[in-house]
């Protein structure tokens, strides 16, 4: 899939863990590690809030769009 | 996945039902024995006992081959059973769950054909007016199980929907 999902950079820049963050937006560590695997279907957009909120970035910050994958 | 108020109460309705249905089948079962088949299997056995065994052997399976409708409605009394008993997680929308409606479905349409197909000939000599009546719960019978039968598709695009839904974060 073109879409790939960069929280792992976000996450690697903020120097926060994965456990910290699912607490932090309540998600659980499952559901945080498929998305960062980008094996997920979709994010919806209050996941992708708490994330911007959490990691102090953009949306675009989080996913990339790679038209060769 | 989260387990909220409303599946535990589709849990417990599930567990009430199913037992509901299990007693129903079991009894069921009893009277099918009790009522029908016993007393025509004991006649059977003394005829085998003395000789006659064609004659007996016909009658008791002319006897077996009326209860099949009753049968098929006690198969479907138990796919009921483990429909609901599947609820007891509170996980209805699951492709089981369509799967065993679906089976339910098909009980209550191969009961109702079957009692079509046998009913005719049937030993008792029924009037054609209750011969009548009969054949139009027999109708309905197999109408309502197409109607499952749908059901279980409908629910078995739910679940594919769901399943889909969860895998959005």
């Amino acid at each position: 899939m073109p879409i790939v999902v960069t929280l792992d950079v976000m996450m690697a820049r903020r120097k926060m863990r994965g456990k910290d963050l699912a607490a932090k937006i309540g998600l659980s560590e499952t559901n945080l590690s498929l998305l960062r695997s980008g094996k997920v279907k979709g994010v919806r957009f209050d996941t992708l809030e708490k994330l911007c909120a959490a990691l102090d970035c953009k949306p675009g910050d989080l996913i990339d769009f790679d038209p060769v994958d | 996945m989260m387990t909220t108020l409303d599946d535990m109460a589709v849990g417990r309705s599930g567990r009430r039902l199913a037992d509901l249905f299990g007693w129903l089948f079991g009894a069921g079962a009893f009277l099918l024995v009790s009522e029908v088949l016993y007393r025509p299997l004991k006649v059977f056995g003394f005829s085998l006992a003395g000789g006659a065994s064609a004659d007996a052997f016909g009658s008791f399976a002319e006897v077996l081959v009326g209860a099949l409708p009753t049968a098929a409605l006690l198969g479907a009394m138990w796919s009921a059973r483990a429909l609901f008993r599947g609820f007891e997680g509170g996980d209805v929308l699951a492709v089981e769950t369509s799967r065993r409606l679906s089976r339910l479905g098909d009980w209550l349409v191969v009961s109702a054909v079957l009692a079509i197909l046998i009913a005719p000939t049937a030993p008792g000599g029924l009037s054609i007016e209750s011969n009548f009546q009969g054949l139009l719960a027999d109708l309905a019978l197999g109408c309502v199980g197409l109607a499952i039968r749908l059901l279980g598709r409908v629910f078995s695009s739910a679940a594919a929907i769901k399943a889909e839904h969860d895998q959005i974060i």
